[in-house]
């Protein structure tokens, strides 16, 4: 649990529980499947089935780029 | 549904009440572009409500150029409220829609807009199907990527459309991954 009186901060929107309790399990080993597959600076080092970018499941390239997004804004936000 | 995490996990779909299952593909980014043509050449385009409502605009102004500007004060009113939370301008966008819903300049942005919802499900079918079981079905054929259409015509109609809008859900992030950041209590 965050302190008293604070929230959990997720993408910047505010949970009142984790939501790791709340999430369907599926959609954090989603979000550890973009961490295992990310390179530096937003890009991509692999892709999670065989081939390049026209191979992939096109939702998931798309889910890639919005988390990638997600996190560079989080990156600004942080930087001083 | 769970999401699929691969191209290669084809997900068995079952439209309600139906004794047959379909094979549905999420579609690989090579797959959804060549959807994508498909829809630009069969589905036409789909028009925005903006149009519709610039559309709805030129009709009031051609019909009624002495009293228009109550009216467009309306579709202007319709125009700031995109999410319908205004009743009284909804029903009254309504009552208008229904009174120059044969004028062709704003008959003609509803048909396209028909003609492409209706042909979405139809060629999301087409690239995504990759294989079918259960009674009354046809054998099985998909050649150079695509079930010709003379295949999926033999399908019964509701199930076409159902098996078409679960391939369209696949091939894009769906609702329950983009709505899964919204908080449920404050």
């Amino acid at each position: 649990m965050p302190p008293e009186g604070l929230k959990w901060s997720v993408a910047g929107q505010e949970w009142a529980e984790n939501p790791r309790f709340i999430l369907p399990a599926v959609w954090s080993e989603f979000v550890r499947m973009w961490g295992a597959c990310r390179a530096g600076m937003g890009g991509v080092a692999t892709w999670p089935d065989a081939g390049g970018l026209n191979d992939q499941a096109a939702w998931i390239v798309d889910a890639f780029a919005r988390l990638a997004n997600i996190d560079a804004a989080l990156d600004r936000a942080a930087r001083p | 549904m769970d999401p699929v995490f691969t191209r290669m996990a084809v997900e068995r779909f079952t439209p309600p009440g139906c004794p047959r299952a379909y094979d549905l593909a999420p579609l690989t980014f090579r797959e959804r572009q060549a959807f994508n043509a498909d829809m630009a050449r069969d589905g036409g385009m789909y028009p925005s409500r903006a149009q519709l409502l610039d559309a709805m605009r030129r009709v009031v102004r051609e019909l009624a150029p002495s009293n228009a500007e109550p009216v467009i004060d309306i579709i202007d009113a319709a125009e700031a409220d995109p999410d319908g939370n205004d009743r009284a301008v909804q029903e009254q966008i309504s009552e208008l829609e229904f009174r120059i819903a044969e004028q062709p300049a704003y008959a003609n942005l509803v048909a396209a807009r028909v003609h492409y919802a209706g042909m979405l499900p139809f060629i999301a079918a087409r690239h995504a199907l990759r294989g079918w079981e259960g009674p009354s079905l046809p054998p099985f054929v998909r050649i150079r990527g695509l079930v010709p259409d003379a295949v999926l015509e033999l399908l019964p109609h509701a199930e076409l459309r159902a098996i078409g809008e679960r391939a369209a859900e696949l091939m894009r992030v769906g609702p329950s991954a983009e709505g899964n950041s919204a908080p449920p209590s404050p």
